[in-house]
């Protein structure tokens, strides 16, 4: 299927700096209610559903899968996390178990060793977890392929003045054949600044098919949000070949991460799910190509 | 096609040959045109009435009446509401013709209410689910920021509700916004709103009057399940040139009309601007100083009377949005033109035909001047003919038969670089046509003085024509192949009967119990899957993968004046039942997305309810209390596990009162309150973590996402809202020719924060949810002045 969230992502990330967010701030309020007020209907009732959040890269390191819990929606704890279950993935070629993390509970970690291989496709087998609480233990499946990326040529970093933010502009070439999606993330200086799915940028090829890319990868660093670049600050780009199914996912969590409203916004909805048997969140494998610059500020058009 | 001009033939015959048997030769016909005497406008459904047989006639859309009787000298009584009635001898001994004009009555204050022709229409006739307002009356209703608004006031009316806080698009009886037919001079308008919706793209100046139907929708009209809302431009003052207009606190117009050489001739131009942006540097920051936001509007119109027996018209607006903000830019608007000719072939076959033409388009652009920018822009293009004939038979059968046949192209998205360094890929989602055509037949049949029918039939066609490239989606909506079709070949036709059906019988002459059954079908549909909706929204046709919505409407009322006819109340209950009703999977994507028919999904819903109206006029108070209880639902199976959910627009209460007082002869003051029931929303049960990365140090956790239950389970806070307004006329307003007048109004006096929106926010995994709820407009005072001359 073609999607066209790129253009849709790269439109919108204008508009929504631009005037139709600004017109909208001037003649809007928000303030805080209760759940009462909300007409919320706290049902105490509600099953506890499993969540996996794994990913399997390229890159050679301890990769992991994280077990929890949904979690009461006014909880301020942190969701639970699911111990004692037993996770393997199998790549086609070998099938490995991945061990309880002993630093943080609910996690399961492969050897340091390990990398996914591009074209080998991952499967996900969580067993021993009850997570409705009946008693009877459940198993969850997922699968993921690990696509293909091509290299990131150069990396170059720029000021919008309109955004009042610098953004990253990702050099690389496309290939043509296939259909491809692609997710990115950058740090500064070592920091990751796109540290949650939502802020991470996501495009298909529509735009690019077969062609370079030069591509502001709609990953802003604003002032406000404690990103500054200065002169000499090393800027890291790490592009990901994502599947169609993680990229559907990222584009839902997206879509339900941010300010809501009767113009822009569908009915919510729960992000989709690799993972059989009800569990939410997602288990991916991609591979990784990675590029970074030494900002030059000198260039910024002020 | 064949097929169509065979049945447009048949009726045809069917028409000649009633016309033939039941023609009797000791009859003769009194017809003409009805104008009002200040300012020669033609008045809609005004009555010819010959007092001795109670028998008579309402003028047509065109002020055009054909009243027969048998040979004798009778007492005829020419009358509309709000005007002196005029009273006539007339000797029925040969065919004649006769052009009446009415005065204004001079002492009415101005009424704000719905209005109909004669006193006892609202038992007499056979409609139902009609109102009707004038401008007049629509300008004496508070607004937000004084900007009179025909659909903000017809969001006050018993079964229609705002699609959210402060639209222009509404809902009729728990029906989509984009299920309305809305009509400018017969040309459809797509968009109807401007400033994102908050204002509608109506310039009350400019118009005649409007009618809406919320269900019963004459034969003559379709292609839309909810409701038929028919706008008329004025035709434009033949006795001298007079103009109307105000300046407001965002925007001012200016309406000019008069005779061209002589009252045969005659034009109306209006222009309405707004000056939003002048405000701008007073509050924003360094960046938004550049930004321009504004909308104008441009409505123009002229009319020539070639003789008796020929008139025509040719009108047209023109309207847009611009928004500009350093390197975005983003506009839009609707064009639209009509052409018209009335055409008398005998005194009782009134025909016209009409030629349309509407437009709507908006292009988005960005980062002009480096290789990044880009232009967005999609178009929609309608094109059609008309014939329509009224055959005013005799006093008993008023028959109407016609036609139509519209073009409809959309090109539903179009990306581009800007120059040749671009470093995207143009991307086009193919264009559409198609072709929508339908025939009717109809007939109002007083049976006795008590009973009277009402029956017509509509055959509707609808084909898609290449040239295009259409997808084929399997049972999981992937796409599994595609069929490119050439230029002008027809790939899909649909066909479809269309009965609608009326009754009333009057009990006495104060109270009437009306009937009546609808079936309506739709073709065209908007994608769009928020509850108000963007100018983004693209229009989409049935297809080979999109079959036609259809609705089957049942009502029935009770309908009963008091006090002189003053008073007017009124029940009316419906139950509708719609099919082929278009939702979309989660998530979906309706951009620049060339297989939209792959994110939609499809199911039924039905609506019912009770409408209960109270409308009086009496010398000094006006206005209606309106109660509406109702409930809307749908099932999609794909939606909601396949279980039954509220539609977005249900709202079990709706209350509005809207009051208007005549405190003295300058100063009037007008209020409406309004109460409904929350939008029905979906919220979420639970939250869960993901995104994280354990070895991270800064963000180990991830982010909280909320995880969803049942679709629109619960509903928002009530909605309610006052808002009042104090007319005050200039001293000199009855005898100087320029007459000005202040209003003064709040939008929102008690600063009701109604929730527009409301969001679960959770930063991070420990902190508590916050539920935040974002509002509009509280206290909107405005103050404009407006001035007729």
């Amino acid at each position: 299927m073609n999607f066209s969230q790129s253009i849709y992502k790269v439109v919108f990330t204008s508009v929504r700096f631009g005037v139709l967010f600004g017109l909208l701030s001037l003649i809007s309020c928000t303030e805080e209610i209760s759940p009462e007020d909300a007409n919320v209907q706290r049902d105490k009732d509600i099953v506890p559903k499993l969540v996996v959040d794994g990913r399997v890269t390229t890159d050679t390191t301890t990769h992991w899968v994280r077990l929890s819990l949904t979690a009461d929606l006014f909880s301020t704890q942190k969701v639970p996390a699911v111990l004692d279950a037993v996770v393997t993935i199998d790549d086609g070629y070998e099938e490995i178990e991945l061990e309880p993390y002993d630093q943080v509970p609910g996690v399961y970690v492969t050897p340091a060793d390990y990398y996914g291989v591009p074209g080998r496709t991952y499967s996900l087998l969580v067993r021993n977890v009850d997570a409705d609480g009946d008693g009877e233990m459940e198993e969850y499946r997922a699968q993921s392929e690990l696509k293909r990326v091509n290299p990131v040529d150069s990396v170059d970093v720029g000021y919008n003045k309109h955004w009042g933010g610098w953004t990253v502009l990702l050099y690389a070439s496309e290939p043509g054949e296939t259909e491809d999606f692609y997710g990115f993330s950058t740090s500064i200086n070592g920091k990751v600044a796109t540290n949650a799915y939502s802020k991470w940028g996501i495009t298909d090829d529509r735009l690019f098919n077969g062609s370079t890319i030069r591509l502001p990868v709609a990953v802003v660093f604003l002032p406000e949000e404690d990103h500054v670049v200065k002169d000499g600050d090393i800027v890291e780009l790490e592009m990901y070949g994502i599947t169609e199914d993680f990229f559907t996912f990222l584009w839902g969590v997206q879509r339900e991460a941010g300010f809501k409203n009767p113009m822009f916004s569908a009915p919510p909805a729960n992000p989709k799910s690799n993972v059989s048997n009800g569990a939410l969140g997602f288990f991916a494998a991609y591979s990784v190509a990675r590029n970074h610059a030494v900002v030059d500020a000198s260039k910024f058009k002020k | 096609m064949k097929k169509i001009l065979t049945i447009c033939c048949l009726i045809g015959l069917v028409t000649i040959a009633v016309g033939q048997g039941l023609s009797s030769n000791h009859e003769y016909t009194l017809s003409g045109y009805i104008k009002d005497a200040t300012n020669g406008e033609l008045l809609i459904g005004a009555t010819v009435v010959i007092t001795e047989s109670n028998t008579g006639v309402a003028t047509n859309a065109y002020g055009y009446y054909s009243l027969s009787s048998k040979p004798g000298k009778y007492n005829v009584a020419v009358g509309f509401i709000g005007y002196d009635t005029q009273q006539l001898v007339i000797d029925f001994n040969q065919n004649q013709e006769l052009n009446v004009s009415l005065k204004p009555k001079s002492e009415t204050i101005e009424e704000i209410v719905v209005t109909s022709e004669k006193k006892d229409a609202n038992v007499r006739e056979v409609q139902m689910g009609v109102q009707k307002l004038k401008p007049q009356s629509i300008k004496q209703v508070p607004v937000l920021m004084g900007e009179t608004d025909v659909i903000k006031v017809i969001q006050l009316l018993p079964g229609v509700q705002a699609a959210s806080e402060g639209s222009s698009g509404f809902s009729v009886r728990g029906g989509n916004p984009d299920q309305n037919l809305i009509l400018l001079d017969e040309a459809p308008i797509y968009n109807a709103g401007h400033f994102l919706g908050f204002f509608s793209v109506f310039n009350n100046d400019a118009f005649k009057g409007l009618e809406l139907y919320k269900g019963d929708i004459p034969a003559s009209h379709g292609g839309r399940l909810s409701s038929l809302l028919d706008i008329r431009m004025k035709d434009g003052n033949s006795q001298k040139i007079s103009g109307t207009g105000g300046i407001g606190l965002i925007s001012s117009r200016l309406t000019l009309e008069g005779p061209i050489v002589s009252e045969k001739t005659t034009f109306v131009v209006s222009g309405r601007r707004t000056y939003m942006d002048l405000f701008i540097p007073l509050f924003a920051d360094e960046e938004s100083k550049d930004s321009r936001v504004y909308f104008y509007d441009f409505n123009a119109k002229v009319n020539h009377t070639i003789n008796q027996n020929n008139r025509i018209y040719l009108s047209g607006y023109f309207g847009r949005d611009v928004f500009l903000n350093g390197d975005n830019s983003m506009d839009y608007g609707n064009k639209t033109v009509t052409a018209r000719w009335n055409h008398l072939f005998s005194q009782k076959l009134f025909s016209n035909f009409t030629f349309v033409g509407s437009d709507y388009d908006y292009a988005l652009g960005g980062s002009p001047g480096d290789g990044n920018s880009f232009t967005w822009k999609s178009n929609l293009q309608d094109w059609g003919l008309r014939a329509d004939f009224d055959y005013f038979y005799s006093p008993k059968y008023t028959i109407e038969f016609g036609g139509q046949s519209a073009y409809h192209e959309i090109l539903p998205g179009l990306v581009s670089g800007d120059d040749e360094n671009s470093i995207y890929n143009e991307v086009k989602v193919p264009e559409n046509q198609s072709l929508e055509h339908a025939v009717y037949l109809s007939n109002v049949h007083k049976l006795n003085d008590k009973l009277t029918l009402k029956y017509g039939l509509r055959f509707s066609a609808f084909q898609n024509m290449g040239a295009t490239t259409v997808f084929d989606y399997d049972d999981e909506y992937e796409v599994v192949g595609e069929t490119t079709y050439g230029k002008r070949e027809i790939y899909k036709t649909y066909t479809n009967w269309e009965p609608r059906f009326g009754a009333t019988y009057l009990i006495n002459p104060l109270l009437s119990v009306k009937g009546s059954y609808s079936r309506t079908v739709q073709y065209m549909q908007l994608a769009t899957n928020s509850t108000s909706g963007t100018p983004l929204d693209v229009w989409f046709p049935s297809s080979p993968n999109v079959k036609p919505q259809k609705a089957d409407q049942f009502s029935v009322g009770l309908f009963r004046n008091f006090m002189d006819n003053t008073i007017e109340t009124s029940i009316e209950t419906f139950y509708k039942k719609m099919y082929n009703t278009v939702d979309y999977k989660d998530h979906a994507n309706l951009y620049l997305n060339e297989n939209l028919e792959g994110e939609l999904r499809f199911g039924d819903s039905q609506a019912y309810g009770a409408e209960f109206l109270v409308r009086f006029n009496r010398p000094k108070w006006n206005g209606w209390i309106g109660y509406t209880w109702s409930q809307s639902k749908r099932t999609i199976p794909e939606i909601n596990g396949g279980k039954s959910f509220l539609a977005p627009y249900d709202h079990t209460h709706d209350v509005s009162i809207v009051l208007s007082y005549q405190l003295s002869k300058r100063l009037s003051a007008s209020a409406n309150w309004v109460y409904i029931t929350g939008n029905p929303y979906t919220i979420p049960v639970d939250s869960y973590v993901v995104g994280g990365n354990p070895f991270d140090p800064i963000n180990p956790d991830g982010e909280v996402l909320t995880g969803y239950s049942d679709r629109n389970a619960v509903r928002m806070p009530d909605y309610h809202r006052l808002d009042f307004s104090l007319t005050l006329k200039g001293k000199k307003y009855d005898t100087s020719r320029w007459k000005g007048e202040w209003v003064f109004s709040m939008y929102n006096a008690y600063g009701q924060k109604n929730a527009w929106a409301i969001n679960f926010v959770r930063d991070d995994n420990t902190k508590p949810m916050i539920i935040e709820k974002t509002y509009l407009f509280t206290f909107v005072p405005s103050v404009s002045y407006n001035f007729k001359f």
